[in-house]
């Protein structure tokens, strides 16, 4: 067993792999789209090499045969003995997701191969021209007793300058058997004279007798990195002579034997500890240089206070206020740059986008020109985590609802293919994506009659733009006559909106029949801080985020029913939305309890309102979002907490769980 | 003990390699490809270089051969960390002035082995 633990190193094999995969995907799509970058070719071949010699390594000998294949493949295909076509592309395309998924199953330990794998590396081996799948390990030679060798060896003149040594071979030798030196000399072409001797030139050759019964192919190891750097004739003793080779042979047999043992090996210990990895993330060292910077400053700042404070009067109030004002700045900053820690690049989810529109294309015999700008804006790490299926849905919609097929573009005067826009931009504190076609745009007249078949408008209603494109955000609302296998999974445009409010941002769609649909998706920079507006219940302080707000107004007692169930509902728009009494629901003292001298604060999730009643407003202000769960535990109705500038303690307001709460309430009904 | 300069573009390679080596009581150098291995190399001077042959930037072969031309590497020894499907490589490698090789993928054992194999 291994003194050094190898699953150590797991994570990063695992980050690196999945990494040389997309860098394979993007150069097979630059490759499918007519590139001739001959880079492009050494790029796949490198990333599929290094995954082969990391699995292997690691002990994922699924993962290393079938690499193994792919490689040879590509091997094929970078000396040129093969040409690349959209074929072959295929087929490399589906490997690489295959090993994702093989990697996958690495990392949580479960069976590697499968039917499906398989099957690919089945494809894979059949394709590559007088392949044995596996790499063959030459047969051990049939081995016959010996009592030693004889060994003729001259070293050519350059041997030292290849790092190599003869003092090693007669070291190696010797462990192998008793070994006899029975002449050394100077090989032909050495200076007659010792001072013309080169230090780094070998003029020596030897003849060894090695007694012992020792396999040929152990001795044949020995001078196995002397290939070329030495003439060299090895005979068995007492045995009719065999032709003597003048090179070390099948130096392969003996280094590659002990493979099979390491990798079964690695196997064992790898399901062990494949679960109990975190997250992790990568930085680049100019944030970490600058937040090092940043803590310099507020090194000095500290300093400086903490000397004012020592001996202070009066006469330096000035200069404590001045360094109150740099410390604020200090920290302002010093948050911005761990802020910016855990920004990473959109580019990860952006370069999705290639393959998914390339595999649309073909499936839905449509042609899509994929433009993708602003791919190095940066947004946090959750939050990037989290927008893939959103965008991956809408771009989805934007190939299938959006664009027309060839036929009709023509038809309609555009060009055949047709474009998809993908931007991304900081505007403000947020971050703007934005998905954009060319397309027919959204069919008003067939979302307006779906909208009334569903029963979410009355016939007849007259809806502006703006109003018919919100339809298509309504739970259950698709307008594809027959859902397609590819957008129509069941998941809607409610859900595409519904993720990205969870993320704590917003999307919206502008539409211009026959020119084409922009769906924007605005995101907060990060989700460790909100804009909330902090209320006051009692003594207590809540914080309520600004994004769920629809309006805080102040009631007559006599807009407020009370409803057979026990809930109450007021009337807010002529529609009947729930009261929450915050007071009640989180149990707050000395709250104030009549409706009049209260204020309501109407929040909306996911298209349902409730209203909740607090004591007063205290004013809006960015919180620092601080878990519960991992401080206490969780709270029904409470996202978190956070400490206000007079150091107590808010909590922020959930509002998805306290809408449930007032729906499990009170009944929203539409006013007579 | 040895100081020894370490190189593959594979983070977890390169990893595996130096911790393995650390362990051993060697001193351990990293660079990520050919290239930064020579600015490496020139800033100072090693017992032993591990290389890898693939690579971007510089592979493993360019690299060998710089070093050979540097009057401080002529020398030293040189291994290339190699698989077994590139037996071509490895006499690219011996051409290129590489000491020997070592055939991936391998164990710590076996890579100690070979390091103590060259090192004496």
């Amino acid at each position: 067993m291994s003194s050094v633990d190898l699953t150590q190193f797991h994570k990063t094999f695992f980050e690196e792999s999945l990494e040389g995969l997309d860098a394979m995907e993007a150069a097979l799509l630059a490759l499918d789209s007519g590139s001739t970058d001959g880079e492009l070719v050494h790029t796949i071949f490198r990333a599929a090499h290094s995954i082969k010699g990391g699995a292997a390594t690691f002990g994922f000998t699924d993962v290393a045969a079938f690499t193994h294949v792919a490689e040879s493949l590509l091997e094929e295909v970078r000396s040129e003995r093969r040409s690349i076509d959209t074929e072959l592309i295929d087929l490399l395309l589906r490997s690489v997701d295959c090993l994702r998924g093989m990697l996958a199953r690495s990392r949580s330990g479960q069976p590697v191969a499968n039917a499906e794998s398989e099957a690919l590396r089945g494809e894979l081996v059949r394709l590559v021209s007088g392949e044995t799948a596996v790499a063959v390990v030459a047969a051990a030679a049939p081995k016959a007793v010996v009592t030693g060798w004889d060994i003729d060896f001259s070293a050519l003149p350059h041997l030292l300058q290849t790092g190599n040594e003869p003092l090693r071979v007669f070291r190696e030798l010797q462990q192998l058997g008793r070994l006899e030196v029975l002449r050394a000399f100077l090989v032909d072409g050495a200076p007659a004279q010792l001072a013309d001797f080169d230090p780094t030139t070998c003029y020596l050759g030897w003849q060894l007798r090695l007694h012992g019964d020792v396999a040929r192919a152990d001795v044949d190891a020995v001078f196995d990195w002397l290939d070329g750097d030495c003439v060299l004739a090895i005979k068995p003793l007492d045995v009719a002579p065999v032709a003597a080779t003048s090179e070390a042979s099948a130096p392969a047999a003996p280094a590659a034997a002990p493979v099979p043992a390491a990798a079964t090996k690695g196997a064992v210990r790898d399901t062990a500890v494949a679960s109990s990895e975190g997250s992790s993330i990568r930085v680049g060292i100019d944030k970490v240089d600058a937040l090092i910077n940043m803590m310099g400053e507020l090194v000095i700042t500290q300093s400086m206070l903490s000397d004012i404070g020592e001996k202070f009067d009066m006469s330096q109030l000035e200069r404590l206020r001045e360094g109150l004002v740099q410390l604020e700045r200090n920290t302002r900053e010093l948050q911005e740059s761990v802020m910016r820690i855990r920004m990473l690049s959109i580019a990860s989810v952006f370069n999705r986008f290639p393959r998914l529109v390339r595999d649309l294309e073909r499936k839905l015999g449509k042609q899509v020109r994929l433009e993708l700008h602003g791919e190095n804006t940066e947004l946090d790490k959750t939050v990037l985590e989290k927008i893939g299926d959103p965008l991956v849905h809408l771009v989805r919609n934007a190939i299938d609802h959006g664009l027309e097929s060839p036929e009709k573009r023509k038809a309609a005067g555009k060009s055949e293919t047709g474009t998809l826009k993908l931007n991304a931009y900081h505007e403000g504190g947020n971050i703007v994506v934005q998905i954009s076609d060319d397309g027919a745009g959204l069919n008003h007249a067939a979302i307006v009659a779906k909208a009334q078949q569903r029963g979410l408008i009355a016939a007849g209603q007259e809806l502006s733009d703006a109003e018919v494109a919100e339809l298509i955000f309504q739970p259950g609302f698709s307008t594809a006559a027959q859902a397609t296998d590819l957008s129509g999974r069941g998941v809607g445009m409610d859900v595409v909106r519904r993720n990205v409010r969870d993320l704590g941002g917003t999307v919206g769609v502008r539409s211009v029949t026959g020119k084409g649909s922009t769906f924007t998706i605005a995101l907060p920079l990060t989700l460790a801080i909100i804009d909330g507006l902090v209320t006051a219940v009692g003594d207590e302080r809540y914080i309520v985020p600004l994004i769920s707000i629809v309006e805080s107004l102040r009631l007559k007692a006599d807009t407020v029913r009370n409803i057979a169930g026990g809930g109450e509902v007021f009337l807010f728009r002529d529609e009947y939305l729930p009261m929450m009494r915050l007071y009640k629901a989180f149990g707050c003292a000395d709250a104030v309890s009549s409706i009049e001298n209260g204020i309501v604060v109407v929040v909306e999730e996911e298209g349902r309102r409730v209203g909740l009643l607090v004591d007063d407003l205290l004013g809006q202000q960015q919180a620092v979002v601080k878990s519960l769960e991992a401080h206490y535990q969780r709270v029904q109705g409470i996202s978190g907490a956070t400490i206000l500038s007079d150091g107590s303690v808010a909590l922020i307001v959930d509002v998805s769980g306290v809408v449930r709460l007032g729906q499990s309430q009170g009944q929203r009904r539409k006013a007579a | 003990m040895a100081k020894i300069l370490a190189v593959d573009d594979s983070a977890s390679m390169r990893g595996m390699v130096a911790f393995t080596l650390r362990g051993a009581g060697h001193e351990v150098a990293e660079a990520e490809n050919g290239q930064l291995a020579l600015d490496v190399a020139r800033g100072s001077s090693f017992d032993l270089v591990l290389a890898d042959v693939n690579m971007p930037v510089m592979d493993g072969i360019a690299m060998v051969r710089e070093l050979r031309a540097m009057d401080a590497y002529k020398g030293v020894p040189i291994l290339m960390l190699t698989t077994e499907s590139h037996t071509e490589k490895k006499m690219e490698g011996k051409a290129a002035g590489a000491t020997g090789w070592l055939v991936k993928p391998f164990d710590p054992e076996q890579l100690l082995a070979t390091v103590k194999r060259v090192l004496g």
